[in-house]
């Protein structure tokens, strides 16, 4: 038995959104102790993560454990048919899987689940320099600064007052400065001054993320992975590893 | 006056970046070589066509349409068949295309139960020399015709009429999605690559509004058909390769064919395709430059949004490797570079690019087990400096510099 019901449908169609630029097809796992699923794109340069506990949705009753693969751009056209205010409802019937959009009519639609191996996808457990708590929309926008001058992103933090990403192309460079002062950066801890470089290719899949998270942890450290932590109102958790570029 | 030749690199005499309405470039051609061949006409021709038609791209939706034929009967396949022109010099090559004489009339391209256009079909329809009449109106002046996308084109002139003398023994794979009304012209396309239709047929009989449904079939002009079923026989074959596993080391393809040096890097990565060309000075997109003019495009697993810069070659060169990638029944990163040195000094078509690279493509890879010592082997053959090349290589910067997560958690 598996019945499930999430309030806001466009949340996680921004969430698959993300997901679909990363894999094609995804494997979703749904237990008792909540919703997770875990990708990583094919040149296996980053990880997406994805954990929402029962506390997260208006209504949760599973019986034991559920593996849903799915095509991630078919199911983002079907969610991107939600409106606002749509709440979205998942359940298993025999070999399908059944969405419905639930607003002022229930539009159901179902999907042949399918037969996906479930990939070794180790858990990270890494322990990091710098980690920033900040507002998602100052972030989003330096990304976007990044973006039209070329196609790497620094982050650096030297003190605990301010954090820079810099976008950098081969003749123009950006940067973008948020500290305490202007209101965006909520709390930063710095135990080594650190300055990583990533590549935008990747850091750009999730910028559809910032839509749905008000709030980002960034965590970094010298030539080591960046660890985004979107946390999603009501519970929900997203994080996104990305390995740096040398 | 002034001309900017990256601009030329990246026009290449299609698109007047540089302010002309001509393209000094490609008249200049044009006189050296009337100068040199002054053949004598008729007004009348007769001869087997091999069969060739054309179907230009100027005044588009109002487009120049005709058959072309050498003034003599036998089998003339080779006129038009760029599949075989590696096996000759270019001067052949040449002097091949200078023989074809081509008829024109003007036609809307939705017109294509036009009576000029049914026989043109017919002729597209086969793959064994047909012969014609075709009445001229005047005698063509010699010349040839250069363009970077199209094979070479020989003399043209207005043409009365034009008959079809001998029997036209249609082919049957392409009489089947000719005569089939509701078949989409990208499956159709598909199809006929799958049976072993030559690519040049394929483009063939698309020009001439012969594919697709009923009410959507158009005359495409030759230009652009050649692009079209390059790229959409490069996306089926691509998305085919991507199920396949990712090579294990990297095999790396170096060879000079006519004054070019092709290098092709296959990378143990999944999926991505890059393409870059060097014209060196005096090269022919690079006539009067001082210094080597790089450009080129690239694409993700996820393949490309936007027409590449580099235009009709990316796809030409795209379908070589995914067809070599596709009998391997391996995935992998390609990056493919080109140097033009300044003895190729004559734009003949994207056909190059492909059949050299189909070429290449079957001989015996070298391998390695690092881009590192990859980039210390190429070195030694291209002269551009490595580190340009690197420079400019978005993939290339990525295999040395971006490094994979699966180090970082365990």
């Amino acid at each position: 038995m598996l019945k499930i019901v999430y309030p806001d449908a466009r949340t996680f169609r921004h969430i698959i959104e993300a997901l679909s630029k990363i894999v094609d097809e995804a494997l979703m796992k749904i237990t008792s102790e909540g919703v997770e699923l875990k990708a990583m794109d094919p040149a296996h340069v980053s990880l997406l993560h994805l954990k929402f506990p029962p506390e997260a949705f208006e209504e949760y009753s599973v019986e034991g454990e559920y593996k849903i693969g799915f095509n991630t751009a078919n199911i983002l056209k079907l969610l991107k048919r939600g409106k606002k205010g749509d709440r979205l409802e998942l359940s298993v019937e025999e070999d399908m899987f059944r969405i419905a959009l639930i607003g002022a009519a229930i539009r159901a639609y179902k999907i042949r689940i399918l037969d996906i191996p479930e990939a070794e996808i180790p858990e990270a457990t890494l322990e990091f320099d710098v980690s920033a708590s900040i507002i998602s929309d100052p972030l989003k926008n330096a990304l976007k600064d990044a973006e039209a001058v070329g196609d790497t992103v620094e982050f650096s933090a030297e003190n605990e007052e301010e954090l820079i990403i810099r976008g950098k192309g081969g003749e123009m460079e950006t940067e973008t400065r948020i500290s305490r002062e202007s209101g965006a950066l909520i709390s930063l801890n710095v135990k080594n001054a650190a300055k990583s470089e990533y590549s935008l290719e990747y850091i750009k899949n999730v910028i559809a993320l910032t839509k749905v998270a008000d709030t980002v942890t960034l965590e970094f450290s010298n030539n080591m992975p960046l660890k985004l932590d979107f946390a999603i109102p009501g519970e929900g958790r997203v994080i996104y590893l990305l390995a740096p570029k040398e | 006056m002034n001309i900017k030749y990256s601009l030329c690199v990246k026009c290449r005499g299609g698109r007047n970046l540089c302010g002309l309405t001509y393209c000094p470039l490609l008249v200049e051609y044009n006189i050296k070589l009337i100068s040199k061949t002054l053949l004598k006409f008729n007004r009348e021709i007769f001869g087997s066509s091999p069969p060739s038609v054309f179907v230009g791209r100027i005044g588009y939706p109002y487009v120049s349409i005709g058959p072309a034929t050498p003034p003599v009967v036998g089998d003339t396949s080779v006129y038009d068949l760029p599949e075989l022109w590696l096996n000759y010099t270019l001067n052949d090559i040449l002097s091949y295309r200078l023989a074809l004489i081509r008829g024109k009339c003007r036609v809307r391209v939705v017109d294509v139960e036009n009576d000029v256009v049914l026989k043109l079909q017919e002729l597209a329809l086969t793959l064994k020399p047909v012969d014609i009449e075709v009445y001229l109106t005047r005698i063509p002046r010699p010349r040839l015709v250069l363009d970077e996308h199209m094979p070479p084109m020989g003399p043209s002139s207005p043409m009365e009429k034009f008959k079809i003398v001998g029997n036209v023994r249609g082919d049957r794979r392409l009489e089947k999605v000719y005569y089939d009304y509701d078949l989409k012209a990208r499956n159709a396309i598909i199809l006929l690559y799958e049976s072993g239709i030559p690519v040049s047929a394929i483009q063939r009989i698309l020009s001439v509004g012969g594919l697709g449904r009923r009410g959507y079939r158009r005359l495409v002009p030759t230009r652009w058909s050649i692009t079209t079923v390059d790229s959409i026989i490069s996306d089926y074959l691509v998305s085919k390769v991507k199920e396949f596993q990712v090579i294990s080391e990297y095999h790396v393809y170096v060879d000079y064919i006519m004054d070019n040096l092709f290098i092709v890097i296959l990378a143990p990565r999944p999926w991505s395709f890059e393409w870059m060309e060097a014209w060196f000075p005096g090269s022919t997109w690079n006539p009067q430059g001082l210094k080597v003019e790089i450009e080129g495009d690239y694409e993700g697993y996820t393949g490309r949004t936007t027409y590449p810069e580099i235009g009709g070659c990316y796809y030409a060169s795209r379908l070589a490797v995914a067809e070599a990638l596709l009998r391997m029944k391996r995935q992998a990163t390609a990056i493919l570079w080109r140097e033009i040195y300044s003895g190729f000094n004559i734009p003949v078509g994207v056909w190059f690019v492909r059949e050299c690279l189909r070429r290449i493509l079957r001989k015996k890879p070298t391998k390695f087990n690092s881009i590192t010592s990859v980039l210390s082997h190429i070195a030694k053959f291209t002269r551009v400096n490595i580190n340009t090349w690197i420079d400019r290589s978005y993939l290339v910067k990525t295999l040395l510099k971006q490094e994979t997560i699966s180090k970082y958690v365990k």
